[in-house]
């Protein structure tokens, strides 16, 4: 499977996948233009990753601020790690965010109870 | 003739901090959010007021920017994005504010009314439940977005969102919104 190496940009996180190693990263901040647009590829490589055997996964978030329209493509990706999840998969989701980001950190929290069966954890970063 | 003595005094009684008026685009959406992370968000120390300042400027804006690009999408090819945000301090009830405004189609009143007054009248606790049930179901999604932009836009304010629709020329209305943080 073809790994993203997206960089950032002023309005769109950087993605890193690594299909071997079994992570992903997203960092920075989250308004695209278009976002169904932009995440769609992210969300083809997760429903890819999910077929295959065996694999496990760790998804690191440090999203500094994201639209409405990013809270809704997390979730709808959340729901897809949810399925591997059940399909014996280890997944682990970190959740990053700066201690004084009160925004962060309750997006977080939602997130961790909508989807009780991943390990979503929420990590403070200083700086 | 623009008295630009008259104009600072309007913005300086009314605590306005940035202003923009005109052609509306993401890069230039993009462009005003670095200028203001500059010019109110501190670099190394987290600021929360800032964020929350950027997340309902980009809200607006981008709601604005997608009503345009539907109307393009339905065939009004011309039709271009323009609009006005304002973002200050109201000196009186000490909150900081943000104001946006577009022209609007009557027939888009409707749907425009429907969509903030399903969320002016809800506390904290409905307004999250809302937006985390909308979120799950998708139910408000269209093309361009998740269709969550007023219900995350109150979410944040401190008071209901205000909003009114202004006769302009030629049957177009003036729809403008206010936000208290």
């Amino acid at each position: 499977m073809e790994d993203i190496k997206l960089e950032k940009t002023n309005s769109t996180p950087m993605i890193n996948t690594d299909f071997q190693a079994g992570t992903v990263e997203i960092r920075g901040k989250s308004y695209p233009e278009n976002t169904f647009e932009f995440y769609q590829p992210l969300l083809d490589w997760v429903e890819g990753f999910s077929k295959t055997a065996g694999q496990n996964l760790t998804f690191t978030f440090e999203i500094q601020y994201f639209n409405s329209s990013s809270s809704k493509v997390f979730y709808d990706l959340f729901d897809v790690l949810e399925e591997a999840r059940e399909k014996g998969k280890t997944i682990i989701v970190n959740w990053e965010y700066d201690p004084e980001n009160v925004s962060a950190e309750e997006a977080g929290e939602d997130f961790q109870e909508d989807f009780e069966k991943l390990e979503f954890k929420l990590v403070t970063k200083e700086g | 003739m623009l008295n630009l003595a008259d104009l600072q005094k309007q913005f300086n009684d009314n605590g306005v901090i940035f202003t923009y008026n005109g052609y509306l685009s993401h890069e230039i959406l993009t462009n005003i959010i670095q200028a203001l992370e500059e010019r109110i968000g501190t670099l190394n120390v987290f600021n929360q007021s800032a964020q929350t300042i950027f997340t309902i400027f980009i809200e607006m804006t981008q709601n604005m920017i997608n009503y345009f690009a539907g109307r393009r999408d339905d065939g009004d090819k011309e039709c271009l994005c323009e609009g006005i945000i304002v973002l200050g301090f109201d000196k009186e009830k000490e909150k900081i504010y943000l104001k946006s405004g577009n022209l609007v189609q009557p027939e888009d009143v409707a749907k425009i009314t429907e969509r903030i007054d399903s969320v002016t009248g809800l506390d904290k606790d409905e307004l999250r439940a809302r937006f985390r049930d909308l979120r799950k179901t998708g139910k408000n999604r269209s093309a361009r977005g998740a269709g969550l932009g007023f219900l995350e836009i109150q979410r944040k304010a401190s008071e209901p969102i205000n909003y009114s629709f202004i006769k302009m020329e030629n049957s177009t209305l003036l729809f403008s919104l206010d936000v208290y943080l």
